[in-house]
C-alpha cells in the first residue's frame, strides 16, 4: 500500500487546522495572547486588540485557503514567514522551538505546492 | 514564485537566526532565589493600598506565574504607584488601557505610575515570555 501520496495532504490539512485555531483564538480569546505581543506593539497607535484581530483575520484567511487547497504555495509561504516573524519578536525560548517546527512544516508545504486533494486542482480537472 | 518564496524564507530565517544569536539566554536564564528570601519579600507586599491625597501605592511581587497581590482596587482619579520586584526571571507588566508597559528585571525594583482615569475592570499581565505558564500570569485592576 502506497501511503506516500497522503503525507503532504495530512501535513497541509493539519497545519491549516493549527493556523485556524490560532486565528480564532486571536479574535475570540484575544486576552490569552496579549502577553505574547512584542514590545513595539505597545508604541503603535492601534490597540492591542486590533492588532490581534488583524492577526486572526490573516491566519484564518490563509488557513482556510490552505485547508481548501487554493493558492497553496502563496498561503504556505506567507504562513511560514508569519511564524518566523513571530519567533523573532518573541525571542529565544521553548515556544520558539515549537514555532520553528511549524514554520518549516509550512515551508515544506510551500515547496510541494498543490497536492491531489486540493480543491483548485480538482476543479481544474473537471 | 518558488524562487521568490525560497529567497524570502532564507532572508527571514537568517534574520531570526541572527536575532537569536544576540538574545540567547535572555529570557530563560533563571535566577535562583531561596524560598525564605521570597517570603521576606512577600511580607512587604501591600494587600491594601497606602493612600494619601488620592495617591495609592502598592508593593508587588512578580514571579512565575503570578503577581502578588493579584487584585488591585483603586478609585477613579487616583494616581496609582506600583513598586514591583521580580524575584525569579525576567518578567514585564502591561496595562494597555493606562499605557503601562514596564520590563521587570530580577532583583531590581521598578516603579510604575499612572492615573486611573476611567472606571472598569482591567487585566494586567506579564508581557515578557517567562516560561510555560506565561499566558496565565495575570492580575486584575479594579477602578471604582
Amino acid at each position: 500500500m502506497n501511503l506516500r501520496k497522503y503525507s503532504l495532504i495530512v501535513l497541509r490539512i493539519s497545519l491549516s487546522f493549527l493556523f485556524l485555531w490560532f486565528g480564532f483564538t486571536s479574535i475570540f480569546n484575544y486576552e490569552s495572547l496579549l502577553g505574547y505581543l512584542p514590545s513595539f506593539a505597545y508604541s503603535l497607535s492601534i490597540s492591542l486588540k486590533t492588532i490581534l484581530l488583524f492577526n486572526g483575520i490573516f491566519e484564518i484567511s490563509f488557513g482556510l485557503l490552505l485547508l481548501l487547497g487554493f493558492y497553496v504555495r502563496i498561503s504556505a509561504i506567507l504562513l511560514s514567514l508569519h511564524t518566523l516573524i513571530i519567533m523573532l519578536s518573541i525571542g529565544y525560548n521553548d515556544v520558539v522551538v515549537r514555532d520553528f517546527g511549524i514554520a518549516l512544516a509550512a515551508f515544506s508545504v510551500f515547496l510541494n505546492g498543490e497536492d491531489e486533494w486540493c480543491l483548485r486542482k480538482r476543479l481544474r480537472k473537471k | 514564485m518558488l524562487f521568490l518564496g525560497l529567497a524570502l524564507f532564507v532572508v527571514v530565517a537568517g534574520a531570526v537566526f541572527l536575532g537569536f544569536s544576540g538574545k540567547q539566554g535572555g529570557n530563560i536564564s533563571g535566577l535562583s532565589v531561596q524560598d525564605n528570601e521570597i517570603n521576606d519579600l512577600l511580607s512587604g507586599v501591600s494587600q491594601e493600598a497606602s493612600s494619601s491625597n488620592s495617591i495609592k501605592e502598592f508593593n508587588m511581587i512578580a514571579r512565575q506565574y503570578e503577581f502578588v497581590p493579584e487584585t488591585i482596587i483603586v478609585n477613579k482619579g487616583d494616581t496609582v504607584v506600583l513598586h514591583i520586584k521580580s524575584v525569579d526571571v525576567d518578567h514585564g507588566i502591561a496595562i494597555p488601557e493606562f499605557g503601562v508597559n514596564q520590563p521587570l528585571t530580577p532583583g531590581s525594583e521598578e516603579t510604575v505610575r499612572f492615573v486611573a482615569d476611567k472606571k472598569g475592570t482591567y487585566t494586567f499581565f506579564c508581557n515578557a515570555y517567562c516560561g510555560s505558564g506565561h499566558g496565565e500570569m495575570k492580575g486584575t485592576l479594579v477602578v471604582n
